[in-house]
């Protein structure tokens, strides 16, 4: 066993650890935002409001 | 944007794990230090990867404050992002490499003190853009302290020439006899060169995954003002 390894396992682990929660944190929240912009386009259309507007 | 987006993420993320694959089966453990010495590995492309990342900060605020562009101020904000992220991974590598070399994980000197310095400003770059509600005049006060913050680059840079510091002088720019050049054999720095470039894609890949999610961001705020009127 190498000495010292221990330290070189916390600063790969950490620097791993941080972006892999980054890019799943970041790829979830566009997720979220490209689902709600669709859902909401689809919405607009049939809400009553605009519905009377087209009347 | 998106095939690209993939691309940079496959290329980037093998590339990094090939290069580690390298430095750890590959590489001799080197005399002085032992193997704690394998951080710069991860530690020196970090560094620049922050230097990037504030560049670009500094590049487009600049653009934002010239051409009033909200394009120019999102780029802005998501590179500070990144770059924050960049900046706290290396104080932490950084102080986990000073505890077998040096003996301590923080000393208050130049080089630590200037970047944790960079990194405060940065937050504060942030606490500003939560704390004002215009969006124009976020942009705006934002540039003014990303350009600001950015001016603590060079001094970071040169710090380890300027004061005397315990951290080492600079290992890819080593000036000696008014010539720069590198400190470490050529058999330990092609790793260093292969890790910082792939560092630099996975930066790249990193901005345009958050810019993508920043316009999404903004298009359903956009989208949620409209229906609301």
């Amino acid at each position: 066993m190498h000495i010292g390894i221990e330290y070189v396992i916390a600063a790969y682990g950490i620097w791993f650890c941080t972006f892999a929660v980054y890019i799943l944190m970041t790829k979830r929240s566009m997720r979220i935002a490209e689902k709600t912009i669709e859902a909401i386009k689809q919405k607009v259309p049939e809400s009553p409001e605009n519905t009377d507007k087209k009347g | 944007m998106k095939k690209i987006i993939i691309y940079l993420e496959l290329g980037s993320i093998l590339g990094l794990l090939v290069c580690g694959l390298w430095i750890f089966l590959k590489l001799p453990v080197e005399t002085s230090q032992g193997f704690p010495q394998k951080i710069m590995y991860l530690h020196v492309p970090t560094f620049i990867a922050t230097y990037l990342a504030f560049f670009v900060v500094f590049a487009f605020s600049i653009a934002y404050l010239w051409k009033r562009e909200l394009m120019f101020d999102q780029i802005a904000k998501v590179s500070a992002e990144i770059g924050l992220i960049f900046c706290a991974l290396l104080l932490v590598t950084g102080a986990i490499w000073g505890r077998p070399t040096w003996g301590t994980y923080w000393v208050w000197d130049a080089r630590l003190t200037t970047t944790l310095l960079l990194f405060l400003i940065f937050m504060g770059y942030f606490l500003l853009r939560m704390s004002v509600k215009d969006r124009d005049k976020e942009a705006r006060l934002a540039s003014v302290i990303g350009i600001i913050g950015c001016l603590d680059i060079p001094i970071i840079h040169k710090s380890v020439e300027w004061w005397r510091t315990l951290h080492q002088p600079s290992t890819l720019f080593k000036v000696e006899s008014g010539k720069a050049s590198p400190s470490i054999p050529s058999e330990l720095l092609n790793p260093l060169i292969a890790s910082i470039i792939l560092m630099m894609f996975f930066y790249l890949y990193l901005l345009l995954l958050r810019y993508k999610t920043e316009k999404s961001k903004e298009q359903l705020n956009r989208l949620i003002a409209e229906t609301q009127v």
